[in-house]
This record gives C-alpha cells, structure tokens and sequence, in this order.
C-alpha cells in the first residue's frame, strides 16, 4: 500500500477542528463540529481503498487489474447518507433546544418530565402547542392534526 | 443451512414500522394490528432459535458472494437475542397500551418502536461488521427520534448527552470498521475471525480491537464511559425507558461478545483482563450511584450500569463456561430489568412523581405489584433460587476458579449494596405510609387517591402519630392492566431461575457456537455452494 501521508494530515486537522468545535459551550458550534467529525471519519473509509494515483476507478470492462478497491467506496455512499440523517436530527434538536430556551421555558436539568396516566396527552395539549414551534415537528403531536391533514 | 426466514426479525418491524406510519391516528385497530405483529414476532424468533441449534442459519442478501456481500447469520445467541428482544417489545408495548388510551399515544410513537426493534434485530443478526454500524445508526436514530418525541417543553435539553456520546461513537465505530477492513481484507465476522490468528501479534491488530472494544463498551455503558446512560433513560415514557434499559445496553453486550469472543483471536489477554476489570469496576461505581439517588426510575438506571458490569465480568473471564455465564446473566438481565422499570412506571403513574418521598403505601394497595417488585428486586440482587442467583453463582465460581479474588470479592459486594439500594425503593415506596394528603395536588386525575375517614385510618395513625391525613392509594383500571403485564414477565423471569438447568445448557451451546469460530465459517461459506443462492427455501 502506497504512502498516503497527506491523508492521515488531513484527517487530523478535521479531527482536531472537530473536537475543538464539540468542546464548545454553544451547541451550534457543536454542531459543526460533529459534522467535522463525520467527514473525517468518511475520510478514513475513503483512505482503506488505496493511494488513487495511477489508478482506474472500478468499472465494467476488459482489465481486471489496476482498480482502486471499489468496497470502501460503496461503504462511505451508506455513512454519508447515515451522516447527513443524524446532522439534520441534531440541527432540529439544537433549534428546538433554541426556541425552548428563548421563549422563557426553564432550563433546568435535575427534574425530569413527570409521566403519569393519560398525563402525556394532557402535557401535549397544554404546554406543547404554542405556535413558537409550530414550523418544526408538532403536526403530529396534535391529536387532531392527522385526521384533518388525511381529509 | 441457508433460509430466508433469517431476514424475518428485521424485514417484520420495517414493515410494521412503515404500515403504522401510513395509519397516521393511533386507533385500537392499529394497536391491535401492531401487537399481533410483535407476537408473531416472538413465535418467529422462537422458531429460529430452534432450528440454530442444529446449524447456523445463513442468508446472503441479494445472492452475492460470500465475504462481499451482506450476510445474515443466525446462530443460538442471536436467536436468544431475538427472542428477548421480541417479549421485551411485546410487553412494553402492551403496557403502554394498558397506561394510555389510544387517542392520548403519540402518533409516531409505534412507528419509532417498530423502527429501532427492526434496528436492534438486524444487529443480532447480522455477519459483518459494517453492517453492525448500519443496524447501530438505524435504532439510534429511532432511540433518538422516541428520546425527544414526548420530552417536554423546555427540556430537550436532557436527550443531548445520551445523542452526543452516541455521534462520537458512531464516528469511532466508522474508522474501527475501515481499520477493520484495510487489515483483513473482509468485513464478515466469519472470515475475519479465520484470517484473525494469523495477526494475533500484530500491534495494529491489538490496536483495533481496543477500538471494537471501545465502541461496545460505549453503547453498553462501561465505566468510565455510562455517564450518559443514567442521565438520558429516565427522560422518557415508562415503556421505552422499560425498553430501552433492558435491551439497547444489551446490544452493546452482545456485540462485546460478540466481536470478543466470536471474531477477535483467543491470544488477546491484555483485553480480557481489561475488559474484566473494566467490568468489577462498573459493577461498583454503578451501585453506588444507585444508592446515592432519590428516585425510583434513577436508581433503576444506575443499576443497568452495576449490572452490566457483571455481564462483562464474565465475558472477561474468557473461559467457554464464563461466556455461559454471561449469556445466561444477559436472558436473566433483559427480563429483570424491563420488569423492575415497569413497576417504577408505576409508581410513577399513581403517585405523579417516582421521587421516594412523595411515594408509599403501595404494599398495601396492590400485593401483585409488591411481589412482583421483590421478587425481581431480590433477583436482581442474587438471591436463590431466582435467576440472578444462577448468573451470578456462575460467574463467581469461575471467578473464584481463576484465583480473581479482587474481582469476586467486587462482585459479592455489589451485590449486597443492590440489595441495599433495592430495600430503599422497597422501604419508601411499598412499606412506607402512605404521601399525606396535601401533596394532592400535583397527583393525576385518573389515579384515584381516596381519603380514608379518620376511624379507618386509626392503624395507620397508630404507627404515625404526626401525620393527620394518610391516604390509602387505590388503583384504576388501567394500572390493574399495567400490573397484568408486569406480572407475566415475572412469571417468566421465575421461569428462568426454577429452570435454570436447560437454559444454561442452552446458553452453553449458544457459548459454544459463538467459539466455535470453524462451524460458521463452514456455514457461511457453504452459501457460495448453494445452486440459487438468490432463492432459498
């Protein structure tokens, strides 16, 4: 296997910005950060199938030698998909933590929501539907949304 | 043998998943529908367990060639993997629809359930390390998306360690799966553990296997990385943290075992000793926490980290009777500890609050509900004939086989401190009086809590003189049916101590499977020689 120095640097750089970015207090920057930290990764898949000098991509045809390994490549297609899902939960998750926190609503870590019989329902009706988030993901905590939707 | 019924456990949840997304409204023909699916389910993975016993079953998705494309491989421990997570997402399920009506469930709620078993399946079935990674991101997306579905307002806050840790995870699992493949040229379990003795020198081989190893440990809760598990579960519903608490952790055990026993050379002792260590330390440190804490499901969740360091324990041992050891403490684990957090689920449903001081009485409300409660709480602490006891009596005398008197001796403590701790939900919750009255407040409507006319409550007032109004709680309907539930799965958790002999035999051949790296490698390789491998019986 070829030297493949200028990507172990690179995948360094990308890692250390990541874990700078991640080790920040304001969770956007965070969020950055692990989007960072996802490429490097794609990276280090993207490096398993060898030095791409001077040779050919994997292709149908008549040589049978020369090909740059094609797995890795079909394994880096399924992480950047996985990677992309998992940033656009977190991006949702961070604004929604956004919108939570500048609206007021108490931040507080120690008292977990208390779930009781048929409270939740109650909790959606009351405390989850001003319309501050009305944008993102609430259709469907509205009991009443879906019907009128499918109508 | 080569079958299609390997893909079932995964295919059947997709589809369940996908269907209940289309019936968008919650209605009791849906739950109906969802709760047959998962029974059949069940009676599909006690079936493939069956038939694992006498060959691995095999199935190369799409007809590939073995050591390229993706193959399923079910052997004993996956079938018994398979069938507890099918019971484990039964019974949670039917105790969510014993605690809400259907109107009051979260529309998404199925769909997201249905998802992360499918996800929770594929990595018990699964032979190929990237295909793990695959099923990993696929129940941690569905973990993630039930984490913050019902949180309340204000406290999404609460689910960011558990999905941080997991990102940081997966990107180490990603890099450990392309080291995996730059070093052995393959990705499948089977032909990486054939070409693994050859490097078992190798310093890039020791090198990744701390790695894998890392990786587990995260998604089981080692110490020192479970900081996140106590932190995050609690925040959800009573039946998926139910969930959750008994089997996500355990998919990291699993592929612990899995990778550790079933892939990774015998040669690794530096591992094992860590791994063994790592364990009795959590054991403790995880106790520990469980005393320290003043709510029932917190306690609880401490526990799965204690706990988990036993499972680990044994796996350090490394011996074949070791690993039967921690399969059998795996089967005992998932049903005690999905039991033991429907009953906080409970607590939290009657008394609107799981913190001990606002909860009491229930002994005498509900003698179902108490022995149900003690006598996982006693199992769960290794009292016999229960069968905790059997898990941890194996993993002590082989402990104590070995010349591991540190670690016995780590053990034989945690154990007794989870008595403790047990004893403390025990004391406050079910012995304890009665919450007094003017904290009816913030009790739920539907958890009728009647106030007992003084002549009633002379017994009680005996005993505690300063307090002048105790109610005696009583429950509705639908706690009777959370009950219900609970009490099934403790019958089957006696099951599993009174008979005890069978199924550590049957963990003893899942155990020899999983060491027995030639046979699966013969099985899978055996897919290359089937005449249609696209159309198997």
């Amino acid at each position: 296997m070829t030297n493949q120095l200028d990507t172990a640097l690179l995948v360094v750089v990308l890692t250390s910005a990541a874990i700078y970015l991640c080790l920040s207090r304001e969770l956007v920057r965070s969020l950055f950060g692990f989007l960072l930290l996802s490429n490097a990764a794609n990276l280090v898949v993207l490096s398993v199938s060898g030095d791409p000098s001077g040779r050919r991509a994997a292709s149908v045809g008549e040589q049978t030698s020369g090909y740059v390994d094609p797995l890795p490549q079909a394994l880096i297609l399924t992480a950047i998909v996985i990677g992309f899902s998992v940033a656009a939960y977190l991006t949702v998750l961070i604004y929604r933590t956004y919108v939570d926190a500048g609206d007021g609503a108490a931040l507080t870590l120690e008292e977990p929501p208390v779930v009781t019989e048929g409270g939740l329902n109650k909790a959606s009706d009351t405390n989850d539907l001003p319309e501050a988030h009305g944008t993102l993901d609430d259709a469907p905590q509205r009991p009443t949304a879906p019907s009128g939707m499918q109508s | 043998m080569p079958t299609n019924a390997a893909a079932v456990p995964v295919l059947l949840p997709l589809l369940g998943a996908l269907g209940a997304l289309f019936v968008r409204r919650p209605s009791a023909g849906r739950r109906a529908l969802i709760a047959l699916l998962l029974t059949g389910l069940t009676a599909q993975s006690l079936w493939l367990t069956a038939r694992a016993l006498e060959a691995p079953l095999v199935l190369s998705l799409g007809g590939w060639v073995v050591p390229y494309g993706i193959v399923l491989v079910v052997d004993p421990l996956s079938g018994i993997m398979l069938c507890l997570s099918a019971v484990s997402a039964l019974a949670t399920t039917l105790y969510g629809y014993a605690a809400e009506p259907a109107g009051g469930e979260h529309p998404l709620r199925a769909p997201l359930f249905l998802l992360l078993t499918a996800g929770v399946n594929l990595a018990f079935v699964t032979g190929d390390l990237f295909n793990l990674f695959v099923a990993f991101e696929v129940l941690l997306l569905a973990s993630y998306g039930l984490m913050t579905l019902e949180l309340e307002r204000g406290s999404t806050r609460r689910a960011l360690p558990y999905v941080t840790i997991n990102l940081i995870g997966s990107a180490l699992f990603l890099c450990a799966a392309a080291f995996t493949y730059s070093l052995f040229g393959t990705l499948n379990f089977a032909e990486m553990a054939s070409r693994a003795p050859a490097l078992s020198a190798d310093l890039r081989l020791h090198v990744l296997a701390v790695l894998l190893v890392l990786v587990g440990a995260l998604k089981a809760g080692l110490f020192p990385l479970y900081h996140w598990l106590p932190q995050s579960y609690p925040v959800m519903p009573a039946p998926l943290t139910a969930f959750f608490a008994g089997l996500l952790t355990k998919v990291g055990v699993y592929v612990l075992i899995r990778l550790v026993a079933g892939v990774l050379p015998a040669e690794l002792h530096f591992l094992h000793t860590a791994l063994a260590w790592a364990g009795g330390v959590t054991m403790v440190v995880g106790v520990l926490g469980a005393l320290a804490q003043d709510r029932v499901q917190h306690i609880l969740a401490y526990h799965i980290v204690s706990q988990v360091g036993y499972m680990v324990l044994a796996l350090g041992l490394f011996t074949p009777y070791a690993i039967t050891a921690a399969i059998f403490y795996v089967v005992h684990h998932i049903l005690a500890k999905t039991t033991l957090l429907l009953v906080g689920g409970v607590v939290q449903a009657v008394f609107g609050s799981d913190r001990l001081a606002d909860t009491g009485g229930l002994a005498r409300s509900s003698q179902v509900l108490s022995l149900t409660f003690l006598l996982q709480a006693l199992s769960l602490a290794g009292v016999p004939p229960l069968s905790g006891f059997w898990g941890k009596l194996m993993i002590i005398q082989e402990g104590v086989r070995q010349g591991e008197t540190v670690l016995v001796v780590l053990a034989l403590v945690a154990s007794l401190l989870t008595l403790l701790s047990m004893l403390k939900i025990w004391l406050a919750s079910f012995w304890g009086p009665p919450p007094l009255a003017h904290e009816s407040g913030d009790l739920p409507s539907e958890a009728q809590v009647t106030q007992q006319s003084p002549s009633l409550t002379s017994q009680t007032q005996a005993s505690h003189p300063a307090a002048p109004a105790r109610k005696l709680v009583t429950l509705t309907h639908r706690t009777r049916g959370m009950i219900w539930v609970i009490a099934g799965l403790t019958a089957m958790s006696l099951g599993v101590g009174l008979g005890a002999g069978p199924l550590v035999s049957l963990a003893d051949q899942a155990a020899t499977r999983v060491l027995d790296h030639a046979a699966t490698l013969e099985a899978v390789r055996a897919l290359n020689r089937s005449p249609e491998p696209g159309k198997h019986p």
